[in-house]
């Protein structure tokens, strides 16, 4: 019968293995949400104190680029659809449209299923 | 007919001339400064993304690229490289701004060795430079490359930049021990300076290249390949005036896109008219949707830049809440 310092090391074994296999699958994107319309300015802090609030949200920076909240995400606790939501429910019923900017310096591979498209280059990486 | 004393006059005006003729040469020689420029190769993980992401890299003091080097036309390189005895592999240096003896002076040290040689930058313009042993191929896909500029000696041949960068476009190769995916021309991404998507702020922990509308932007571009071709485009933009090998006598004037092969260069100016967003590119898509991609950013705000190459090297992004 296997004695307790056994049993920790399998149980500690388990637990390092489980959090190395979320890690290996943790994969960061940057969602740039263009904001546009005459309300913009004064609505920009809402949306990022209201993404900040969402699990999966790493960061929400409206300094980089004008006219942009560029909100670094994981990819398998939050969707880039679900942080255009939050945001534009952060900015209530202003003129202001946040919209998930797509350009040709989207850096995407074309989608042949119903997955999302994605990055061609993939950052998958732990922290 | 002349006096003796007007003779005299003369002569001291002739020996006058023929002294400050002398006097003015030397100092033309003597404004002609020399450099002391000592590399160390350097075999150390490099970040080459914005996720944090490691590459096993050979370069020349730590980063990639190597230094911006610059001095002046007519200036004297004294140049050495140490590869240390730590390191594994043998390395070198070809400057493409010398003109010198490639079987003497290029070739490939042992860990352990050191070598030095001399050249005169004659002529103007932006070069090249990389590790040249064998297989080239690999010391150039690992990160041994970098930037020398020559400034010409008459500043007023082209006009003044406001503003200056140096871009490094290079290819990023996921095992950098396969040499047969470098022959076959299979990479996995495209950097400039060493990143990946490194100026753009879409991607994470991208940043972006700063200037105010109005201001005259100068791109020293080299090309390090080791493979692929670039067709560099300014987005929103046409270039103004592109100078090949970076050389003010060779200058063309509104241009959309430029073709600069591998181990080449040219300098590139942009004036941008208007606050807003001007990714440059290389047009080749393949390679800029993997990397390839910097975005010069014009606002009223911009701040100063006095660093040719942002970023470099790439620290580790914030570490996440």
């Amino acid at each position: 019968m296997p004695d307790r310092l056994t049993i920790l090391l399998i149980g500690l074994s388990f637990v390092l293995f489980m959090h190395n296999a979320v890690r290996a699958e943790s994969t960061h994107e940057r969602v740039a949400l263009m904001l546009s319309g005459p309300d913009c300015p004064s609505s920009q802090h809402q949306v990022v104190s209201a993404l900040e609030q969402q699990p999966g949200v790493l960061r929400a920076d409206q300094d980089l680029m004008p006219d942009h909240v560029l909100v670094d995400i994981v990819r398998q606790q939050v969707t880039e659809e679900t942080v255009a939501v939050i945001a534009n429910a952060a900015i209530g019923g202003g003129q202001c449209r946040a919209e998930i900017m797509k350009s040709c310096i989207t850096a995407e591979l074309p989608s042949h299923d119903t997955d999302p498209p994605r990055p061609a280059y993939r950052q998958a990486h732990s922290h | 007919m002349m006096t003796r004393q007007s003779q005299r006059v003369m002569t001291l005006a002739g020996a006058t001339a023929i002294a400050l003729a002398g006097l003015l040469g030397q100092t033309s020689s003597a404004s002609a400064k020399t450099h002391d420029i000592h590399m160390t190769a350097v075999e150390s993980d490099i970040v080459i993304d914005g996720g944090g992401e490691k590459y096993a890299a050979w370069t020349f003091n730590g980063t990639m690229p190597g230094p911006v080097v610059r001095v002046t036309e007519g200036d004297t390189i004294n140049f050495t490289l140490t590869n240390p005895a730590t390191n594994k592999n043998p390395h070198a240096m070809d400057f493409h701004a010398a003109e010198i003896d490639f079987l003497k002076n290029y070739k490939a040290i042992n860990a352990g060795e050191t070598i030095s040689y001399t050249f005169v930058a004659k002529k103007p313009g932006i070069f090249f430079y990389h590790c040249g042993a064998p297989p080239m191929i690999q010391h150039i896909a690992r990160g041994m490359f970098g930037a020398i500029i020559v400034d010409p000696k008459d500043a007023s041949v082209w006009p003044k930049a406001d503003r200056e960068y140096v871009l490094v476009q290079s290819e990023y190769f996921k095992n950098p021990g396969d040499v047969q995916a470098m022959f076959d021309r299979k990479f996995d991404g495209m950097m400039f300076n060493g990143g990946i998507f490194k100026y753009h702020p879409f991607v994470t922990g991208g940043g972006k290249l700063d200037a105010k509308p109005g201001e005259r932007v100068r791109v020293y571009f080299v090309n390090a390949g080791p493979n692929e071709f670039s067709s560099f485009h300014p987005i929103g933009e046409i270039w103004d005036n592109v100078y090949e090998s970076g050389n003010p006598a060779n200058k063309l004037t509104g241009v959309q896109t430029y073709v600069v092969g591998p181990g080449s260069a040219a300098t590139f100016d942009v004036v941008v008219e208007s606050a807003g967003a001007y990714p440059l590119v290389t047009h080749s898509l393949t390679g800029a949707l993997r990397g390839a991609i910097a975005v010069l950013l014009a606002s009223p705000d911009a701040k100063p830049s006095t660093n040719l190459m942002p970023m470099v090297p790439w620290e580790l992004p914030a570490k996440a809440k």
